[in-house]
């Protein structure tokens, strides 16, 4: 599981909704800055929850599918 | 940082609450609402009103509605769900409740869907019970709700053991996720509402470490029903995206329809006998398996009938993970190969109908104790066969447990957590910091699935393959003392890491005890339902730092439904036939 993320941080109006919507910690707040990171991207798991809430729709999440690693059989 | 440079940071409270998901929140609200003068502070790993799992499945309710008939779903509850491990008083107060306690979260703010006269919109199931819904922002309301009764919220806290004095729990210890500073929270009662324990497989329960069920473990709580924690169900192999009820349209790739090969008669959910069947079609070379989509769709418009509500938020998340898996996985068809998905759901902690556990002090409520409350029986717990019985478990559970926490903890007074303890467990839970290298707990975590995952581990099971798993899994858990992280974030790995290893003991020694097969719970070398030896629920330990498993009996002579002979009993050489409710289940 994991994703690409990008975010248009010209477009962004840091309202800091996607940090609080990851519930998997994969973004954080820069204070310097003002803007979200994208600090643990590998622990995406495409939930799509930041990029659905945003309100300047300047997320996008690309996913890496499919979505479970270990094989059953 | 070490440990001199950290500044412990201290919350007293009356009621800790571990977990603000759906079941903390609504334990939190409730609490407040019968005693506004308790102090109650609500603390999550994440963020309170996005995290836990409520919001992220389909949010459906289990529900018995006005004409459903209680004792028909109790009796076939236990005859084909439970069988016969159910807590029987607990599933008939959890029905009792069910109807009330979905108006009681539409009355909290949160967007149940309704008739145009105002009662419950339900949807019938051909089983004898009912499914109300919710819209999936129904986070929100919630945290506005417990904010305006004055519930304190925590985000970004990981909270790891308990703290404990004179047998009772008095407090929690943990760590901040954005400065790593440490917690330390003195409380009268404590609730562990923080989830079951999903291996972190399937990615919308990635937060669902066994956090709780191990801290309850660890300060000896016991754990029961642990054997039922091995949930699969269909996924679309090229998105590894559920396909609920998709089990009923399933071919091999011969073009065999193989759901009517191994599933006999109507079902109230996924049957243990399909994934079997899913691992034998394949093992003997004739998968892949695909799910015929036109087929699929005809039937779901009769199943759980979940698209049958208006519900915007659902829409949108649902509408945008499939414009995403037409974008980014495999195109669409109509045939659509698919895996099986494990998710787990070891909920083992036990509790009793007030959802207190074994330890003074502490409760545990939602996924926490689904299958410890044991009201689901010998289900897999979430979603225990019941769909829509997970939110409802949760929610019922946080109002049984509101009234008992509320007075204990106006009885009780606060304990000062002992300095000693205290010290130790920070130094316990800071040391993958303070390692320059070491296990990574990503590849910890990789190698637990790599158990917990395969059928012949954890549905299949035997002796000789348990054993196996169980010696991989002790691999892994000799390592946990050189788990390494880099920063708070990768903390919250390692202790997740070392819940996830645990729970996967948890359930893999409960099925290994467990030799017969019941319910979920299917032994290869013990094929047969056992009831002269079985009626028994497992009850794991902590004792002087071993495992220890012992087995309880069933009370059944208590309860209205009583089993009848089995397949695998011998002839009774005493008359038991006072028992016999209806032999023709057998």
């Amino acid at each position: 599981m994991s994703a690409n993320i990008e975010i248009n941080t010209e477009e962004c109006t840091g309202c800091e909704t996607c940090v609080e919507a990851c519930f998997v910690d994969v973004l954080r707040w820069d204070d310097s800055e003002e803007k979200p990171v994208v600090a643990y991207e590998r622990d995406c798991v495409w939930c799509f929850t930041c990029e659905i809430n945003c309100p300047a729709q300047c997320i996008t999440v690309k996913p890496d599918m499919p979505g479970q690693p270990v094989h059953p059989y | 940082m070490t440990e001199t440079e950290r500044d412990p940071e201290a919350f007293d409270t009356d009621v800790l609450i571990i977990g603000g998901g759906f079941g903390g929140l609504a334990a939190a609200i409730r609490i407040k609402e019968l005693s506004p003068e308790t102090g109650v502070l609500l603390v999550d790993k994440q963020t309170i009103g996005w995290g836990g799992k409520a919001n992220k499945g389909a949010g459906v309710l289990w529900i018995l509605a006005p004409g459903d008939d209680i004792d028909a779903f109790v009796d076939f509850h236990v005859k084909n769900i439970g069988i016969y491990l159910n807590d029987q008083n607990l599933l008939y107060a959890m029905a009792r409740e069910s109807y009330g306690a979905a108006q009681k979260l539409a009355d909290w703010g949160v967007n149940v869907m309704k008739t145009p006269e105002g009662d419950l919109d339900v949807n019938r199931l051909p089983f004898g019970w009912s499914l109300a819904a919710a819209d999936l922002d129904m986070m929100q309301p919630l945290k506005a709700n417990a904010e305006k009764l004055g519930v304190r919220l925590l985000d970004k806290t990981q909270v790891v053991d308990l703290l404990k004095q004179d047998g009772r729990v008095t407090g929690a210890v943990g760590f901040n996720l954005l400065d790593g500073g440490f917690a330390v929270f003195n409380s009268k009662a404590t609730i562990l509402a923080n989830g079951d324990c999903d291996f972190g497989v399937m990615r919308m329960w990635a937060n669902a470490c066994g956090d709780g069920i191990a801290a309850a473990y660890n300060a000896g709580a016991e754990m029961r029903n642990a054997e039922f924690g091995n949930f699969y169900d269909v996924i679309n192999k090229g998105t590894g995206i559920p396909i609920v009820f998709g089990y009923n349209c399933l071919y091999n790739a011969q073009g065999e329809n193989i759901s009517s090969k191994y599933i006999q008669g109507p079902q109230p959910d996924i049957p243990v006998s399909i994934i079997l069947g899913m691992e034998k079609e394949v093992l003997e070379g004739r998968g892949p398996i695909y799910i015929d989509m036109a087929q699929f769709a005809k039937s779901s418009e009769g199943g759980a009938g979940i698209f049958r509500w208006d519900r915007p938020h659902f829409k949108t998340l649902f509408g945008h993970e499939f414009d995403k898996a037409k974008q980014y996985g495999p195109p669409p068809a109509e045939r659509i190969e698919v895996s099986l998905g494990f998710t787990g759901e070891l909920s083992a902690v036990r509790v009793d109908c007030e959802m207190k556990t074994t330890l003074p002090g502490l409760w545990a409520i939602g996924d926490t104790s689904y299958a410890g409350s044991a009201w689901a029986g010998a289900a897999e717990a979430p979603p225990g066969r019941l769909r829509g019985s997970g939110l409802m478990n949760a929610l019922i559970a946080a109002l049984l447990a509101a009234p008992s926490v509320a007075a204990y903890s106006k009885e009780t007074s606060r304990t000062l957590p002992d300095e000693r303890e205290t010290a130790e467990l920070e130094e316990k839970i800071f040391a993958p910091l303070n390692r320059k290298r070491g296990y990574s707990a990503r590849d910890a975590i990789r190698s637990i699935q790599e158990v917990v995952v395969p059928v012949k581990y954890n549905m299949r099971r035997s002796r000789e393959r348990l054993e196996e798993a169980l010696s991989k899994v002790a691999a892994v858990r000799e390592r946990m003392p050189e788990l390494h992280a880099e920063d708070p974030h990768g903390l919250v790995k390692c202790h997740e890491a070392s819940c996830i290893a645990l729970c996967a003991e948890i359930g893999f020694r409960a099925a290994l005890a467990r030799t017969e097969s019941r319910g979920w719970h299917y032994r290869e070398d013990y094929p047969l339902q056992d009831d002269e030896n079985w009626l028994k629920w497992i009850i794991i330990k902590k004792m002087q730092d071993k495992m220890v498993v012992t087995t309880e009996p069933v009370p059944v002579e208590g309860y209205k439904i009583k089993p009848g002979r089995t397949a695998a009993a011998p002839d009774p050489v005493v008359d038991h036939k006072d028992n016999f409710t209806d032999s023709s289940m057998f």
